[in-house]
């Protein structure tokens, strides 16, 4: 296709006169090149440290009043007797007293079951919600909706499943107790069942962000790899098992990451579902802190639970990191 | 081992026809290149075969078996994929297994292929690397030892070596060739480059919005090109075309234009079949035209220099007409300067004459 019309204005060889041809001599000849190179004596100056330094001192600043001061204080009174007015050296004793605190431990206990039961539920319905909606028809319309209980203060939804919960008024209590799920009792009354009603409804709040994640995930999950797979013989299901999964792999991490901390941090809706109750059947770690610190006023045991609880985490989110990197492709 | 059948295919996205009444019988053992520029639907065409897409009309046969409603893993071919598609969390042994794997394969059989495929393809040494680790052109000697470990009834390639550098894909090439020689196996390569399928085919289907434009040997595609898109489709430096009129008749037909005259020879009068006057195209390749500084006795172009492209072996001389510009290849030691005049020369055999509105070849 090389019908290559020119312009009217175009009469051959009126271009010489307006440009000047420079000619090059065929019998130039060619020059040596230096085989060695030597460093230049003086390189240019980089920008100054100090002044990125000074740039960030404000930031520094702003960042150590509100977050070490308060961390470095906490440390402080996990070490003293802190009473209105006083406080007194106690020589470790909020912590060794913590060996024999059968509340604490039982704390740690009934954390460990409800994280890890919020987080398997979560993940395993968000996971598979998320590969249901992933280019389903009305998509966008049924994630908005699905999207809808995480917008909810956690507090409001503590509020609302225990009415919902209510033995003698409650939904859905009535709706398990019909199906012959449940006897008389709510299920937040028993102390067998009351950890099971946190979890429903954490799992009910926060299933949706682990689904609006996974979604995003799915969406960059290499199309030509689960082509290839296909080629290759995969079914369906292998195919996701062998490529999606692993590729879904660090969003899922950052899923459990965050959800993870919230569990050890969000006390709002157990608060308001439970108070801990019945019995201390649902006084997971964190809420037992909040009782010690702000019921019964002992900041400083207070302050010792919360750096056991802080430690814990900082070490489970540097492992879950560490694993996260090693998942990373390594660059060539 | 398969003949590839194509029964008046088409594929519709919406209402754009994407492939349009597609008809190809593919030889058993055959090497067959699907050309076109992108967007022409080869590329549908290709997943359509490896069943990634539905067929909207039509059937595709394997062997004279319908193969439209197998899933992808039923139909036995093999694919390489423009950009390698290697799975990035296994290992280089991992990926050429996967195949053999997924069909159940004993592991000492799938040892044993996957290393007879390795050593073909010279990638023996990276069998633990992970593909990050590889380079282009050891990923796609990977992606082509996963399709070659077992033993498909067809291989689909699709522009495997586009993203290699230039010498490596000319490289490449001989080696692609050579393989599909060595194993037999009838092979469907979609290319956007004429020259990779020039130089690897047995067979051409040059495709062009969707439809198919010409199927045939390289020889017949670039010596007897059916209509003047894939004349100046295929061949690099592309054919030139200029605007003509014949005039005359019986034994005494010309071909005019503003810069020459040219005799038209008996039979080319006669395939012409009875076009007698009146606008042709005429198509003529740079390697068909001789340059000189001289006025020779023979029918001559006039022109002027334009400029000189020196590409070592060869030059291209691109030479102002009155109405349109030519290029001529020539040898290296031509020693005309931009700007003067010069003679153009033509193979009397060695031209096309396409019609002016539909682009049908004439000869």
């Amino acid at each position: 296709m090389t019908d290559t019309a020119l312009s009217d204005q175009y009469v051959p060889g009126q271009s010489q006169g307006l440009f000047r041809v420079r000619e090059i001599a065929d019998n130039v000849e060619a020059r040596p090149v230096p085989s060695t190179v030597t460093m230049p004596a003086k390189l240019n100056p980089a920008a100054s440290r100090a002044y990125f330094f000074w740039l960030m001192v404000p930031a520094i600043v702003l960042l150590a009043c509100i977050s070490l001061y308060p961390f470095f204080w906490m440390i402080y009174m996990s070490l003293h007797d802190v009473e209105i007015g006083s406080t007194v050296w106690n020589n470790f004793e909020n912590f060794t007293k913590l060996a024999t605190d059968s509340r604490y431990l039982k704390g740690w206990w009934l954390l460990i079951q409800y994280s890890v039961m919020c987080l398997v539920l979560q993940i395993g319905i968000g996971v598979f919600l998320a590969v249901a909606l992933n280019g389903a028809r009305f998509e966008k319309i049924l994630v908005t909706t699905l999207l809808m209980p995480m917008m909810m203060a956690p507090i409001v939804a503590g509020l609302v499943w225990h009415f919902l919960y209510n033995g003698t008024f409650g939904w859905y209590h009535w709706l398990l107790q019909s199906v012959g799920i449940l006897g008389p009792k709510s299920i937040l009354a028993s102390t067998s069942t009351a950890l099971i009603g946190i979890v429903i409804v954490d799992v009910w709040q926060w299933t949706p962000l682990i689904t609006l994640i996974t979604l995003a995930g799915l969406k960059r999950v290499p199309q030509d790899q689960l082509e290839a797979n296909m080629v290759d013989g995969a079914s369906q299901l292998r195919n996701f098992f062998a490529i999606t999964l692993p590729n879904l792999y660090p969003v899922l991490l950052i899923a459990v990451m965050l959800r993870f901390m919230d569990n050890f941090r969000f006390i709002d809706s157990v608060l308001a579902l439970t108070g801990g109750g019945p019995g201390n059947a649902t006084k997971i770690l964190p809420v037992y802190l909040f009782e010690v610190s702000f019921k019964f006023f002992k900041l400083g045991r207070g302050a010792a639970i919360a750096l056991t609880l802080l430690i814990v985490t900082i070490v489970l989110g540097m492992i879950l990191v560490r694993i996260f990197d090693r998942q990373q492709p390594r660059k060539a | 081992m398969a003949k590839v059948s194509f029964r008046s295919v088409w594929k519709k996205y919406g209402d754009l026809a994407a492939v349009k009444d597609l008809n190809i019988e593919c030889a058993d053992g055959t090497f067959l290149s699907i050309l076109g520029p992108s967007g022409c639907g080869k590329s549908s065409t290709m997943r359509m075969i490896a069943g990634l897409e539905h067929i909207s009309a039509g059937d595709i046969l394997f062997d004279d078996r319908r193969i439209n409603d197998l899933a992808p893993k039923d139909r036995d071919v093999a694919m390489v994929f423009e950009n390698y598609a290697l799975y990035p969390h296994k290992s280089v042994f991992e990926n050429m297994a996967n195949p053999l794997k997924l069909r159940g394969q004993s592991a000492d059989r799938i040892k044993e292929r996957v290393m007879a495929a390795a050593s073909l393809l010279e990638i023996g040494h990276l069998m633990n690397r992970r593909p990050q680790e590889l380079s282009g052109g050891q990923k796609q000697r990977v992606a082509i030892g996963r399709a070659i470990v077992r033993e498909p009834k067809l291989f689909l390639f699709d522009e495997p070596i586009a993203h290699l550098d230039a010498k490596l894909r000319a490289h490449m090439r001989g080696e692609i060739k050579h393989m599909q020689r060595t194993l037999g196996t009838t092979m469907i390569y979609v290319t956007h480059d004429q020259l990779e399928a020039m130089s690897m085919a047995d067979m051409i289907a040059v495709m062009h919005d969707g439809e198919l434009q010409q199927l045939g040997t390289p020889r017949e595609v670039y010596n007897h090109p059916v209509n003047a898109w894939v004349a100046g489709f295929v061949g690099e430096p592309a054919m030139n075309f200029l605007t003509c009129d014949v005039r005359g008749e019986r034994d005494d037909v010309l071909l005019t234009h503003p810069n020459f005259a040219l005799a038209l020879k008996p039979q080319q009068v006669q395939r012409l079949n009875g076009h007698a006057a009146g606008p042709v195209r005429m198509g003529v390749r740079p390697d068909a035209l001789g340059i000189s500084m001289q006025k020779l006795a023979e029918p001559v172009i006039t022109g002027e220099i334009f400029v000189n492209e020196l590409l070592g072996g060869d030059m291209i001389v691109d030479v102002q007409l009155a109405d349109a510009r030519i290029r001529v290849k020539t040898v290296p030691e031509f020693d005309g300067a931009p700007g003067e005049a010069c003679y153009v020369t033509v193979n009397r055999d060695k031209w096309h004459a396409f019609d002016a509105e539909t682009g049908r070849a004439f000869f």
